[in-house]
């Protein structure tokens, strides 16, 4: 145990110069010890986490293009991109649907071979249809980035058909975000995308998340996540104030006295922002709706059935669309105690699509693509 | 404000700058009590006067005891103690049992078309924890175990103190008083001790505990659509969960403490690893059972009043020690499932003194025991209690979950227990703790065994070489990056 006999110099030393190698020493200690540390743990989250982003001119931030990510947080998955930061894995010389949609598309949790367009697009290809599959998944992206953003896709990738996979928040509280593209009423009262999200900015975050060091990128993802999960905690001095319900942002041109409450989704827009998403592919396009499962003790599992969903589908059926929707294949599933969602390393139910989901998913989208290609829409 | 969030460490940041400042003891003292005083308006202002209220009440009942006892009136000396007790109950009572009561109540007179309404009570955050805490002290100024603070701010800074005033463990005013005429403020040692503990806290809380309870919450929380195989994992996983969760808050409680420059009592010693459920009580909150024992069960009569008085006294202990946790008869259950035990452990000894079990066979016996206990303690309804028994008993069809991280986490806390088991046979072998295996395997990973007044031993990283910078590097990065993101709160503040 400390008791200071180590302090007690001998007369005559000098206590400044002594101090100074000590520190000098201490210092050299630490870093030979410290230095090898970051070395192994570089090494062990290689395994583990590789990703990194990049802003794109006059777009928002997507994977670096010619990389590969791996994300074992959740799930275990590679993903290998290609040149505008696609997922690789489609035939470059056949024809192109682009498959638009946020993180259950991106699908960090599993393989490449496994995503839902991948299987959609072996599926067709078994039944001789050949299409290349081109996913542009990004997380946090809702119906406002598809639209805004329709251009782009279509200049850089000329597709004769677009899939864009939603859930019922890309259509609700995921437009509106004032941080994100967004829909907002324009001064005709027309539903408009506002493009207002800081983009392209070099600054510090994007210099560390592109570090050549692993280490130095997930410690700083890191960072960025604490920070975010520290902005969500209880307000201090008031425990009561914390068990407040969370309200949602308010949808475009909603009146005051009319704010929404928590899940409450029923005033958002929806039909006429898919009315702006057919209008922007010019009516070229699948759209996927991912549901979510309610599994209850003792019961059947149900599909969680909001107003969103409810909307979604009576707009798909007055319009004609082309809709997809995996609710009765997802259902079989849990009928059996699976769940399309979770990983074993996260929640049962919970989360993003496993690769089970994913192959579900793809055999009801390489199913309506080839009832498109049969009716020779494309 | 949880110790496992960013704000309490910039917190602690603060209070330990303050208190390296060159000041007299007194001024440091008041930084402590504002501090403490902060720390738990940072939950809730409004509950910062009953805190207040109940430190002036026991302490002026104990300074009117002492001066009781010099005036020679034992009949004020009592009424004063009393006074005291029933205070701390009331309010005790009052905020954590009233409506509990009201729904007995209002079960009781269901059948007459009366119902009471039930109101809306906020549970003060470390209430169970203040309460038993100053009128232990009251208890003993009253037993002249102690002499009563000469002052108010010394008795503020002992019910106040922020690393063990939410949730323990419950400190004797007998050991902290005498600490405090020691200037409080960081050294180097302080550090080094309080700081590697702490981090092992927040490793337990934020990595092994948090990542554990996201399997295990929903299984508890719907236990009817998990299968036979998920239910045990998480009945396991439980066991592993509030035992990381809790002794990780024991663990930064005592660290925060050591860092100031005061001891607080351990509160765990490998509870899993006993070879009955007398040990298993001896060595799990041990601070809680102690307190039971010196404020409970000895007055009731203790082993003092032959056998059965004995086991009766043992088994009402364990029962109100249930209760304490909560207001539910869920905890009552396993209060009286304890009690039960621990007197039939007890008739055994007495009545069968040499046909004990071999020391394997008791410990596996015991923790199967005491995970067991652990479903009505977590399950939120007694239904939901039988649900999970049900499972484990009978193979159910129903959602096969297995989380690798539960293994990977029992694996972790199994080594762990292994090099503490190396220990206690080094320490019976009267092995001193420098030689033994266990300081060698500690060694490889830069850290090392140290007396403790308490436990008789404890770990800390040690300090100044490259192994022990290496292994700190190590440690800090892994719990930064492999944290549960959000903090959320420990099981036992809810007490």
């Amino acid at each position: 145990m400390y008791n200071g006999a180590n302090d007690q110099r001998a007369p005559g030393t000098n206590v400044v110069q002594a101090t100074k190698n000590g520190l000098f020493r201490q210092a050299l200690r630490f870093l030979a010890g410290a230095v090898p540390a970051v070395l192994v743990l570089e090494l062990v989250i290689r395994q583990f986490w590789v990703h990194q982003r990049v802003s794109e001119p006059d777009y928002v931030k997507i994977p670096t293009p010619n990389t590969e990510s791996v994300w074992c947080l959740e799930g275990c998955g590679h993903t290998h991109r290609l040149a505008h930061g696609e997922r690789a894995g489609y035939p470059a010389d056949a024809p192109k649907v682009i498959v638009l949609g946020d993180s259950f598309t991106e699908a960090l949790e599993v393989d490449d071979d496994e995503t839902y367009l991948h299987v959609a697009q072996e599926k067709l290809k078994a039944e001789g249809v050949s299409l290349g599959l081109v996913g542009l998944g990004l997380a946090g992206r809702s119906a406002a980035d598809y639209v805004g953003f329709a251009e782009r896709h279509k200049r850089l990738f000329k597709p004769v058909w677009t899939v864009v996979t939603i859930r019922d928040d890309d259509l609700a509280e995921d437009t509106v975000r004032p941080e994100k593209t967004s829909f907002r009423r324009d001064a005709a009262g027309k539903l408009a995308v506002s493009f207002d999200e800081e983009r392209s900015v070099a600054g510090l975050r994007d210099a560390l998340w592109n570090a050549p060091s692993i280490f130095v990128r997930y410690t700083a993802y890191r960072a960025h996540k604490f920070a975010e999960a520290a902005e969500a905690e209880p307000p201090m001095f008031f425990a009561a104030a914390g068990d407040a319900p969370k309200v949602p942002p308010p949808p475009p041109g909603v009146a005051p006295g009319r704010e929404p409450q928590t899940g409450d989704y029923g005033i958002y827009p929806v039909e006429e922002e898919l009315d702006l998403l057919r209008a922007a592919y010019g009516d070229r396009l699948t759209v996927v709706s991912i549901p979510y499962i309610d599994f209850r003790e003792g019961g059947e599992p149900t599909i969680n059935d909001g107003p969103v969903r409810q909307r979604f589908l009576a707009y798909c059926k007055k319009t004609g669309m082309s809709c997809v929707e995996p609710a009765e294949a997802f259902l079989r599933m849990a009928r059996t105690f699976r769940s399309p969602f979770g990983f074993p390393n996260t929640r049962f139910n919970y989360g993003h699509m496993n690769s089970e989901g994913h192959a579900v998913v793809g055999e009801e989208l390489a199913r309506e693509l080839a009832r498109l290609k049969a009716n020779a829409v494309f | 404000m949880l110790f496992s969030s960013p704000r309490y460490f910039v917190f602690i940041l603060v209070v330990l700058v303050l208190l390296g400042l060159p000041a007299a003891l007194r001024t440091k003292k008041n930084v402590l009590v504002v501090a403490s005083s902060l720390f738990y308006a940072a939950w809730d202002w409004r509950y910062l006067g009953l805190l207040a209220l109940i430190s002036i009440i026991d302490y002026v009942a104990a300074d009117k005891i002492h001066k009781c006892d010099e005036a020679r009136d034992q009949r004020a000396r009592k009424a004063w103690v009393v006074f005291s007790i029933v205070s701390n109950l009331a309010v005790l009572g009052y905020f954590k049992y009233f409506n509990f009561f009201l729904l007995n109540l209002n079960g009781l007179l269901g059948p007459l078309a009366m119902q009471i309404p039930y109101k809306e009570i906020l549970l003060p955050a470390g209430i169970s924890f203040y309460t038993f805490k100053s009128m232990s002290y009251t208890i003993d100024v009253y037993r002249k175990h102690i002499k009563p603070c000469a002052n108010y701010l010394d008795y503020a800074m002992f019910i106040t103190f922020f690393p063990e005033l939410i949730a323990g463990p419950i400190v004797r005013a007998s050991v902290f008083l005498p600490q405090m005429e020691r200037v409080p403020g960081p050294s180097r040692e302080r550090l080094r001790v309080g700081l590697g503990l702490f981090l092992m806290g927040l490793f337990k809380k934020r990595v092994l505990a948090d990542h554990v309870a996201a399997f295990v919450d929903p299984v508890f929380n719907n236990p009817g659509l998990y299968g036979s195989a998920s239910t045990w994992m998480a009945v396991i996983g439980y066991a592993l969960q509030i035992y990381c969760d809790f002794s990780g808050y024991s663990d930064m409680a005592v660290g925060s403490a050591k860092m100031i420059g005061y001891e607080l009592p351990e509160n765990f010693l490998m509870p899993y690893l006993s070879p009955n459920i007398t040990v298993f009580w001896r060595r799990w909150h041990m601070t809680l059972s102690s307190w039971l024992r010196d404020y409970l069960y000895i007055p009731l009569g203790g082993n003092r009043r032959g056998y059965v008085r004995t086991y009766v006294n043992l088994f009402l202990t364990m029962l109100l020690g249930g209760l304490w946790h909560g207001a539910s008869w869920n905890f009552v259950l396993w209060g009286a499932l304890h009690g039960t035990a621990l007197a039939g452990h007890k008739l055994w000894m007495e009545r069968f003194p040499k046909l004990s079990m071999p020391p394997f066979l008791g410990g596996a016996l015991t923790f199967l025991f005491v995970i067991l206990c652990w479903i009505p303690f977590r399950a939120p309804t007694f239904a939901a209690s039988l649900t999970v028994l049900h499972r484990l008993v009978v193979p159910v069809e129903g959602v096969r979950f297995l989380s690798p991280i539960v293994l990977v986490c029992t694996a972790l806390v199994a080594a762990a227990h292994f090099v503490g088991w190396l220990v206690m046979k080094d320490l019976r072998a009267r092995k001193p703790l420098a030689g033994g295996l266990a300081s060698r395997v500690l060694a490889v990973f830069g850290l090392r065994l140290e007396q403790s007044a308490v436990t008789g031993w404890s770990v800390s990283p040690s300090a100044g070489t490259v192994t022990g910078y290496f292994f700190l590097t190590l440690a800090v990065v892994g719990i930064f990056w492999t944290a549960v993101l959000e903090s959320s709160a420990f099981i036992y503040f809810q007490f």
